[in-house]
């Protein structure tokens, strides 16, 4: 608990990784548009949200198994990471797709695609309310708070203006940030 | 739509989503996205011409 505590960025002391990781799943990019990341969020909905109607306009599979194949009830659970608007497809719309369509192979790969994204976008949303975003590889010591000063200040003159400069941008949201696990 | 169109529109979308999900800063995200569209459109189109060296062809008669 003190850990936690310890890596929530002071920005952020009430967000309900819950309800983020509820809110990211149920609509792509609506948990990243909770927690303030807005223009984040919006592109992720795009992203997302446009690759499942692609997919649907090529009329691809919407996996809806839960039992039978092993392989078909992952698809189904692949999928199912869209969230609302895959559920509005298949129960509302009653859309399952046509096997005889040209572009069914290509449409289910991007139907899958948009379920796997937005699972990657709940994991995102749950880490940012611990306080630990998605950052440059944990290498770079520059990024590591628990770096050695000494060698990140020889590191930032032998890198060059534009990667301190850069760093120093993000400097402000880097310091709710916990070292990598 | 074309094979190749929907190829490039995909590479397209996973390098935009990856990039905006694992880099913060502009500069970043553009080399990220370049590199992962050019990754995986130029391997798509290397497996495509190596795949040219194996026609499908008739079936072989069966012995």
């Amino acid at each position: 608990m003190t850990k936690r505590a310890a890596a929530s960025p002071p920005s952020l002391p009430l967000a309900n990784p819950w309800l983020a990781a509820f809110l990211a799943w149920l609509l792509p990019g609506l948990g990243h548009v909770y927690l303030g990341r807005r223009a984040r969020g919006f592109a992720f909905t795009v992203i997302v949200l446009g690759s499942l109607a692609l997919g649907a306009s090529l009329d691809g599979r919407l996996p809806w198994h839960f039992s039978g194949s092993p392989l078909l009830i992952l698809a189904t659970f692949g999928g199912l990471g869209s969230g609302l608007p895959y559920l509005i497809l298949h129960l509302g719309m009653g859309y399952a797709g046509d096997v005889q369509a040209a572009g069914y192979e290509y449409g289910s790969a991007f139907i899958l695609t948009a379920g796997l994204m937005n699972f990657l976008l709940v994991l995102d949303a749950w880490d940012i309310t611990w306080g630990k975003e998605i950052d440059p590889p944990p290498s770079d010591p520059e990024d590591d708070p628990d770096a050695d000063p000494a060698k990140s200040d020889g590191k930032a003159k032998s890198d060059g203006k534009a990667k301190s400069d850069g760093k120093a941008k993000s400097g402000g949201k880097g310091k709710g940030r916990s070292k990598k696990a | 739509m074309s094979h190749f169109l929907l190829m490039v529109i995909y590479a397209a979308m996973i390098s935009l989503f990856f990039a905006l999900l694992s880099r913060r800063e502009t500069r970043e995200r553009v080399k990220l996205f370049a590199t992962l569209f050019i990754s995986l459109v130029g391997g798509g189109l290397l497996l495509a011409w190596i795949m040219y060296f194996f026609p499908s062809g008739p079936p072989a008669p069966i012995p």
